[in-house]
């Protein structure tokens, strides 16, 4: 999702995508931080970090974009689960 | 053990100068030293009116406890070297996470995520940003702990 070459010099909307991109994981993380089980937390912090690491190559801003999309809609039902978890 | 305590009370009931300090701390004092049994009641009343006057009253209510740049600066490390990404040889605290650490914008992320629960506060997005340094996280934190030294 994030252009890794040394120092690459981005345009405006890369720039853009790349603060989004950030603000996603950090999201994730806060919220993976309110689910009560230790090991599940653990879990779930390999699983998103690996899912980043393996889509920061992309460079085309369509394909970033609809991954944005996608972790958008995982942290949405992450955040539900732990809503229930946490009425129970 | 409470014909002692008896008497103290009375001492401190007849004596005006005893009489400004609450009992409470009176009790405690009795009850340390019903724990160390080997004094006669004449020296542990001695010490008991000594102690007094020597216990500073001074109460923590559970704050956290105080902080110096030195603290700081070693907890900031502390929590760089656990994460396994960092190198612990090459970090120093002026070595700038991106460029010598070789870290990139997500580990950078959680990084500062790290941070935030060594210390137990949040930091914003806006200023996480600028924290590309130790040296930047250990004057931020000192900053909002009101530490100046």
């Amino acid at each position: 999702m994030m252009m890794k070459n040394p120092k690459p010099i981005l345009s405006l909307q890369q720039f853009i995508l790349k603060q989004e991109v950030k603000n996603l994981y950090r999201q994730i993380f806060r919220t993976i931080k309110e689910v009560p089980d230790k090991n599940y937390q653990e879990e779930l912090k390999q699983w998103a970090r690996t899912d980043f690491r393996a889509n920061s190559n992309h460079t085309d801003e369509t394909v970033i974009k609809m991954y944005i999309q996608y972790g958008k809609r995982c942290l949405r039902e992450l955040e539900n689960n732990v809503g229930l978890a946490k009425a129970k | 053990m409470s014909a002692l305590v008896k008497n103290i009370r009375s001492l401190s009931k007849s004596s005006s100068y005893l009489r400004c300090f609450s009992v409470r701390p009176l009790t405690v004092a009795a009850n340390k030293l019903r724990s160390a049994p080997k004094h006669t009641p004449n020296q542990s009343l001695f010490l008991t009116t000594t102690q007094r006057l020597v216990l500073p009253h001074e109460r923590s209510y559970s704050s956290k406890p105080p902080l110096s740049l030195k603290l700081i600066a070693d907890r900031v490390i502390l929590v760089l070297q656990l994460y396994d990404k960092v190198n612990p040889e090459k970090l120093k605290l002026e070595s700038h996470f991106i460029n010598d650490l070789g870290l990139d914008s997500l580990d950078h992320v959680e990084v500062i995520m790290a941070i935030e629960d060594e210390f137990g506060f949040e930091i914003p997005d806006v200023d996480a940003e600028k924290l590309l340094r130790p040296a930047d996280i250990v004057r931020y934190v000192a900053d909002k702990e009101d530490i100046y030294e």
